[in-house]
């Protein structure tokens, strides 16, 4: 058993430093992109075309590859105040219950925008300069927001395992 | 109001539990929105929010000043703009923290964290300190409030937080964040006067430079400071929108980071993905005070809190300064973001309906949040410091602090009475 949550730890970890590393190269081309896009403005009198819708779906990649990796780490914005919540059992199953709280949130608000990525899909609807299918861009979401979910349920499997530690993440945070 | 009273207590409630903070504001903003409509519509406007707010071009400019900033931190840069200030400085007495104070102004001008401008001053300038044997409580102060200065002098991601929340523009906020930032510097070079001039031994004189020393000293600096004015000046020109600025922004720190030597393909790839989790990790608390924000609204928050303070009958001002009250209660709990988060939904509504200008309102927040910086028992930058300085203790950098703590409080009373402090530069932008 032990075994098997090492070796999934060890995957969603891979998993982690390819999605980490797919936001960086994202956040490179937005860079890029944005110099490109007003140096060809000023100085050749050629803007980047569709620079806008461009700079929006590198934003959602950057922001929503960085998600999964993000829960699996559980490196969030947390207010640590109360040290009663640091240790010990008690803080080790609110610790549990918040991650099984996290969990549902994510994969409720996953199906919702799933409903809005098959709509875009039936309706055809398209970006406006550059005519890309919004369905993608949402089902990118989607996707990342399960991906998400599964690597905090990897985190609550591995918070689970060891009674009374709360994850380490959360412990380097403020 | 009530509902809204109760969702606010359970957000508090959920984060000191250790929640998330972006969890715990977006689900309390679920419920209580369900609670006020239907399941499905609190469902369908949180899908709603986070699929727009997650692809907007305004918000693009968040990770991309996040990356000017770490790169900027990478590049080594702030050592050359302390010897900058220093040779100009640090003859006078107190003249060193005086050179610290004005380098955390220059290096917020191109990075807009206080506690990376902190933490990065803190190597620079600690040591130099340390070695005229300036007093520790004087020599950390200075650096944790000069830090302070990181997000009010533009860039400043909590100017951009507070922009999108609020509707403003980024622009004209950042522009309006320049003299009340030039006015901190200036405050705090006046509170390390008054210590060492109650206490001369605090702040001995350092070496005097020559002209020729200073003319060096400015020509290593060029680079740095012409990549603010460019930055900030394209933008109150009307030359670029904030997310091109700060993109253009970004390309340069990384090219004088790569040109410094500071910079390989690897270290670069780590700046990235570290902006990359920084920006996820504030729009997941954006997402989430979002979604809560929806929520007090709709439970009547704002228009319940204008019915409150009309009946109470307290001058427009007097309301000002009750909610800058708060902020700085507040901020001796809560670290700057969530504060901003949590509260900026409830106050700007009824800030707007009393007839004030938000623009202004952003600025008296960003600097009361600069407070909360400096403030017991939390004060973050204190605690960045301390994490650097092992051997100094809290109790002495919290001491310290105090005469810097009650220059904000001079400042934050000024730019109250006199908006125009910070509303001349926007208005001159058209």
């Amino acid at each position: 058993m032990l075994n098997l949550i090492t070796n999934t730890e060890r995957l969603a970890e891979a998993v982690s430093r390819f999605v980490s590393n797919m936001a960086a190269i994202t956040l490179f081309l937005l860079v890029v992109l944005t110099c490109v896009d007003v140096i060809g403005r000023y100085f050749f009198s050629m803007p980047v075309v569709g620079a806008v819708e461009l700079v929006r779906i590198c934003m959602a990649a950057v922001i929503f590859f960085s998600l999964p990796a993000m829960f699996f780490r559980d490196d969030h914005v947390i207010v640590d105040l109360v040290p009663f919540f640091r240790g010990g059992i008690l803080a080790w199953l609110v610790n549990l219950a918040l991650l099984g709280v996290s969990i549902y949130v994510a994969v409720r608000l996953g199906d919702r925008i799933m409903d809005y990525a098959v709509r875009a899909h039936e309706d055809g609807d398209t970006t406006e300069y550059l005519s890309i299918p919004r369905y993608i861009v949402v089902g990118f979401i989607t996707i990342s927001i399960y991906a998400a979910a599964l690597m905090a349920f990897v985190r609550l499997v591995i918070v689970a395992s060891r009674p009374g530690q709360v994850s380490s993440a959360d412990l380097e945070q403020k | 109001m009530t509902l809204a009273l109760i969702g606010f207590a359970a957000v508090l409630l959920l984060a000191f539990m250790r929640m998330p903070l972006g969890i715990a504001l977006g689900l309390v903003g679920f419920v209580g929105f369900a609670e006020l409509s239907n399941y499905r519509a609190a469902m369908s406007s949180a899908a709603r929010l986070v699929i727009d707010s997650g692809q907007s071009y305004g918000l693009s400019v968040v990770p991309l000043f996040i990356l000017m900033g770490l790169m900027v931190e990478r590049g080594g840069m702030a050592k050359e703009l302390y010897r900058a200030a220093y040779v100009f400085l640090g003859h006078r007495k107190g003249g060193l923290a005086m050179s610290t104070v004005v380098a955390c102004g220059m290096f917020s001008a191109i990075c807009g964290s206080s506690l990376a401008t902190a933490a990065t001053m803190s190597k620079v300038s600690m040591p130099e300190m340390r070695r005229y044997k300036y007093d520790d409580s004087l020599a950390t102060a200075s650096i944790a409030a000069g830090g302070t200065l990181g997000i009010l002098i533009p860039p400043s991601v909590i100017l951009v937080i507070y922009g999108l929340m609020t509707e403003t523009s980024v622009g004209k906020l950042f522009i309006a964040g320049v003299l009340p930032g030039l006015l901190g510097v200036l405050f705090y070079l006046m509170a390390v006067l008054f210590v060492v001039t109650r206490n001369p031994a605090a702040g001995p004189v350092g070496d005097k430079s020559s002209w020729a020393e200073r003319l060096i000293a400015l020509r290593d600096v060029w680079t740095t400071l012409g990549l603010f004015f460019f930055v900030i000046g394209g933008i109150y020109a009307g030359l670029f929108t904030p997310t091109e600025a700060a993109g253009m922004g970004a390309a340069g720190a990384m090219l004088i980071a790569w040109k410094r030597g500071a910079l390989s393909v690897a270290s670069a790839m780590e700046v990235l993905r570290e902006t990359a989790v920084t920006s996820a990790k504030l729009f997941m608390v954006l997402f989430g005070a979002l979604i809560f924000s929806n929520f007090v609204n709709r439970a009547g928050l704002p228009a319940g809190l204008m019915d409150l303070v009309t009946s109470f009958d307290v001058s427009p001002l007097g309301v000002i300064f009750i909610i800058l009250l708060v902020y700085i209660a507040l901020g001796c709990v809560f670290e700057s973001l969530s504060m901003i988060l949590l509260t900026v939904p409830i106050f700007a509504p009824l800030v707007e309906g009393l007839g004030f200008d938000l623009i202004w309102f952003g600025i008296l927040v960003v600097v009361v949040t600069e407070i909360s910086l400096i403030t017991p028992p939390i004060g973050l930058n204190v605690f960045v410091l301390k994490g650097v300085l092992k051997d100094v203790s809290v109790k002495t950098i919290f001491k310290g602090v105090t005469p810097f703590w009650v220059a904000d409080i001079f400042r934050l009373i000024l730019l109250a009475f006199v908006p125009a402090i910070a509303l001349l530069l926007p208005s001159m932008m058209g």
